[in-house]
């Protein structure tokens, strides 16, 4: 319009042109480009995702070595997390524990899956066999499950969970995971357990004593503790304590404590006889020592040795051995027959060489060597022996009947007439048989000795020990062995309790008389007084007995259970 | 969507949709959480319950656009739509962070979840600014008009200014030629009344509209030199706005220019230069009006690239998630 010309009405009104909504502004192709974009670049991606990324390098081992982020593709793009580091060199390779578009997440809703044709049994079947490759472990008694919990017991991501990152420790299973099922396992058994039905935390009323220990000693063998920590090992008032000079030669060193004479008691400790196994590796190696072998250091203690723990003073003896330097013994667990001739043989032995005298020699005269005591040919045995001088030196039936009758005494110190028998010791002879000492207390869990070493062995068997060292000889027991000496669960969770309980006062008293002046802090090493109470400490999950069996399917073993 | 009482009845039964998804949504996951002793993700029951239901209400949502598309059809009235819009659109995202376990996982959950979270931000973004800005608009710009129009508006401006010069004071002095002033003198007989813009005008009830501003022209060939010699001074900024440096272009400094101009005229020119002020302040209200109208409508694309980018992604994460469950 020109402005020169004066507007009409219609032209007044005509503030805005009509067709104004179809021009394009600013704003329209603004949007144009945030649609191109947002589509292209999702669009772009997703190629990416499913072009690119499968055909990707499967160098995971050289990728992960080279610490190449950048190569790890599936990880980045499709994880939830990186797995851990001994599964890395899995990472892209997903099949291996997944199956395509079958879960084997343990809290997917696996009842309804079969609704829509999927078998999520197929998925944790693939991943505990893609486990059981490398880990040969059984299952937790699966088949006294229900087929829910059952289907749990075969799914190892429920417990060892992956994708947690690099440094996440799949065997460090949470206590949660133990209690899902233990807290009640009235749904998750079959029938009734053959365990406590509920375990709600780690203390005696919810988790109860431990079951070994109220089993007992199934120990054969007759023992006093507190006798053996006596000095001479025999009650203050007896006499004839064992000193060291009645130890042999080679024994003595093992015994002598500093400042110790040979005229003196012998004094045991736990160390004594009770060692940690590989122990011994680490005392032999000396100043050659490593860092390295003191993971030799095993969590339970080495059997008892009658050879190596009791010998020294228990020597089996005929009866007729001088007191030499190093004297031969009679083997131990050998059967009466063979103990027989090695008694005749001893006795002839040590004549032989001079070393012993005929029951009736009183010369006090020392033997020549090769000589014994003077003939006997009044004896009537054809089968005698002679020497050079035509004396006989052989030992008598009566001699060898007497050696064995004193031999059998001897055995019953400690055994019982069925231990000593000749089936028993020669059942004894079998790598199955069972130990006369039991060789582990705590059955079904894990006590480790080696972690423990801190702690006075009194804080656990305190038992074992004499309540005075001035024990008179009545009030002294001579046979504890049916005693399991090894304090209950409450020595356990003073320590091993819930991070928000404060220390119970048990671990603060201070010691007194009745405590043989140690303080509980002292029994314990002055060790700080909290300590994790998960369940994975002191118990394991997988059954070595129960043989994984391959292509078993949860549902064939549960059929037809509630 | 404005959200206001006369609309409660529109938005409260989608309201209460959304609160009870997310509330059962969330406090299933509690419970499930606590039973199993960690955060749930995707692939539990319940995580994948609100992963589906989140699902589902982003595919609802993307359904706005086919619905616009044939909105000929009138399939549901656009007002319940878009209030579903926005209230399950809202329940989706802590449907979305429930279903995640609070993970975001692998580059593309982390992705897709932000992207989702960026998507319901604009979304949010814009229905607040869709509930401030226009009502801000309506109080504090009166001259305000269609934003594609400020262009075309403002060259009317300019020529309603140049007319009410010639109407009032005729042409300028150094152009003119005979012809001209014949023709001003038929201007000054003819051209008494002077459209000099139209301003929103609220009536009595609901009724508002636009009224045109008109100015009777008054004889001012005193004050010509003056009067032209100021248009040429604001013409540039009535065209072009505040892109352009003029006396007028800050309110301050035009207010003082004005006032001068005012001194230096006569009686009968007063009304002009209110007139020209008022064109100029117009201009002003439009500079304002285009500021605020980006940001009024701008987010709108960004939220539209941003959940087609949404819908894509979630495709490619329910097959992997799917595919590796």
């Amino acid at each position: 319009m020109n402005p020169l010309q004066n507007p009409t009405g219609k032209q007044r009104s005509q503030r805005i042109q009509l067709d104004y909504f179809r021009r394009r502004t600013g704003l329209d192709r603004w949007r144009s480009v945030c649609i191109v974009v947002g589509f292209v670049a999702a669009a772009a991606y997703a190629g990416y995702l499913f072009y690119f990324v499968p055909n990707s390098t499967r160098s995971m081992a050289t990728a992960i070595a080279s610490n190449e982020p950048g190569r790890n593709l599936l990880e980045h793009h499709f994880n939830t997390g990186a797995l851990s580091s001994p599964h890395a060199s899995f990472e892209n390779q997903c099949e291996l524990c997944h199956t395509d578009f079958t879960p084997m997440d343990a809290n997917a809703p696996s009842e309804w899956f079969p609704l829509i044709g999927v078998d999520a049994d197929v998925s944790r079947k693939h991943l505990e066999d893609a486990c059981q490759k490398c880990h040969q472990v059984g299952h937790h008694h699966r088949s006294k499950m229900t087929a829910q919990f059952a289907a749990r017991d075969q799914n190892c991501s429920v417990c060892h969970r992956a994708h947690q990152g690099r440094d996440f420790e799949l065997t460090k299973i949470a206590r949660r995971e133990c209690l899902y099922c233990h807290r009640d396992l009235t749904p998750v058994a079959n029938s009734n357990p053959a365990v406590r039905n509920s375990v709600a935390a780690f203390t005696k009323s919810t988790h109860g004593e431990f079951t070994s220990l109220q089993q007992g000693d199934s120990g054969k063998i007759r023992f006093s503790h507190a006798l053996h920590m006596m000095p001479g090992q025999v009650a203050a008032d007896a006499k004839g304590g064992m000193t060291l000079s009645r130890l042999s030669p080679s024994e003595r060193p093992r015994y002598v404590r500093e400042g110790q004479t040979n005229s003196d008691l012998v004094e045991l400790d736990c160390s004594s006889c009770h060692e940690s196994v590989g122990q011994s590796v680490i005392d032999q190696l000396g100043t050659q020592l490593k860092s390295v072998d003191l993971e030799l250091l095993g969590r339970s203690m080495e059997p008892i040795q009658f050879e190596k723990h009791c010998e020294a003073c228990h020597a089996i003896s005929p009866g007729v051995m001088p007191s030499t330097a190093d004297p031969l013994r009679l083997p131990h667990g050998v059967p009466s027959s063979a103990m027989r001739t090695q008694i005749a043989s001893m006795i002839d032995g040590n004549r032989a060489t001079g070393d012993s005298r005929h029951r009736r020699d009183d010369s006090k005269t020392t033997p020549s060597p090769g000589l014994g005591q003077t003939g006997d040919r009044e004896s009537g045995h054809d089968n005698v022996a002679h020497d050079a001088s035509g004396i006989d030196w052989r030992a008598t039936d009566e001699e060898i009947a007497a050696a064995e009758q004193s031999v059998r005494n001897q055995c019953m110190t400690c055994h019982d007439e069925e231990s000593i028998s000749e089936q028993a010791i020669l059942a004894s002879a079998s790598d199955t048989a069972a130990t006369l000492i039991p060789t582990r207390w705590l059955r079904r869990g894990l006590y480790d000795h080696a972690v423990h070493r801190q702690i006075d062995c009194r804080y656990c068997h305190a038992a074992a020990y004499p309540v005075s060292d001035s024990l008179t000889q009545s009030a002294l027991p001579t046979d504890t062995h049916e005693e399991v000496m090894i304090a209950g669960i409450e020595s356990c969770e003073g320590c091993h309790r819930a991070a928000d309980t404060p220390t119970p006062s048990s671990l603060q008293r201070s010691g007194d008389e009745s405590d043989r002046l140690i303080s509980i802090p002292e029994l314990i090493g002055n060790m700080p007084t909290w300590a994790s109470d998960e369940c994975i400490l002191c118990h394991r999950y997988h059954s070595p007995m129960d043989v994984h069996r391959p292509n078993e399917s949860i549902t064939s073993i549960n059929k037809g259970t509630p | 969507m404005l959200l206001q009482r006369n609309q409660i009845r529109i938005h409260l039964p989608f309201a209460a949709i959304a609160l009870a998804l997310v509330a059962g949504g969330v406090i299933w996951y509690v419970i499930d959480s606590r039973a199993a002793g960690q955060w749930l993700g995707g692939g539990s029951t319940v995580g994948l319950v609100c992963g589906i239901v989140a699902g589902a209400i982003i595919a609802f949502e993307m359904l706005l656009w086919p619905r616009k598309a044939l909105r000929r059809l009138r399939l549901f009235p656009t007002k319940y739509w878009l209030a579903a819009h926005l209230w399950l659109g809202l329940a989706s995202f802590p449907l979305a962070v429930v279903h995640s376990g609070f993970h975001l996982g692998g580059y593309l959950p982390a992705t897709f979840m932000t992207v989702f979270s960026l998507t319901i931000f604009s979304g949010v973004y814009g229905w607040i600014v869709q509930n401030v800005l226009p009502k801000w608009l309506l109080r504090n710009l009166p001259a305000e008009t269609i934003y594609s129009q400020i262009d075309h508006v403002a060259g009317l401006a300019t020529d309603d200014a140049k007319r009410l010069l010639i109407a009032s004071c005729g042409q300028r002095r150094t152009a003119i030629e005979q012809v001209q002033l014949d023709m001003e003198d038929m201007d000054m007989s003819l051209t008494q009344t002077i459209v000099i813009g139209a301003v929103r005008q609220a009536g009595k009830g609901r009724t508002s509209g636009r009224t045109l501003q008109t100015k009777q022209a008054h004889d001012s060939r005193d004050d010509r030199d003056r009067l032209w010699t100021a248009y040429d001074n604001i013409e540039q900024f009535l065209l072009h706005g505040s892109s352009i440096t003029s006396p007028v272009t800050d309110r301050r400094e035009a207010t003082i220019w004005f006032n001068r101009l005012r001194k230096d005229c006569g009686d009968p020119s007063q009304d002009i230069i209110d007139s020209l002020e008022q064109l100029c302040d117009q201009r002003r209200q439009f500079d304002t009006q285009r500021v605020v109208h980006k940001w009024l409508h701008a987010w709108l694309p960004l939220h539209i690239g941003l959940s087609i980018s949404v819908s894509i992604l979630l495709v490619v994460h329910v097959w992997t998630a799917l595919k590796y469950w």
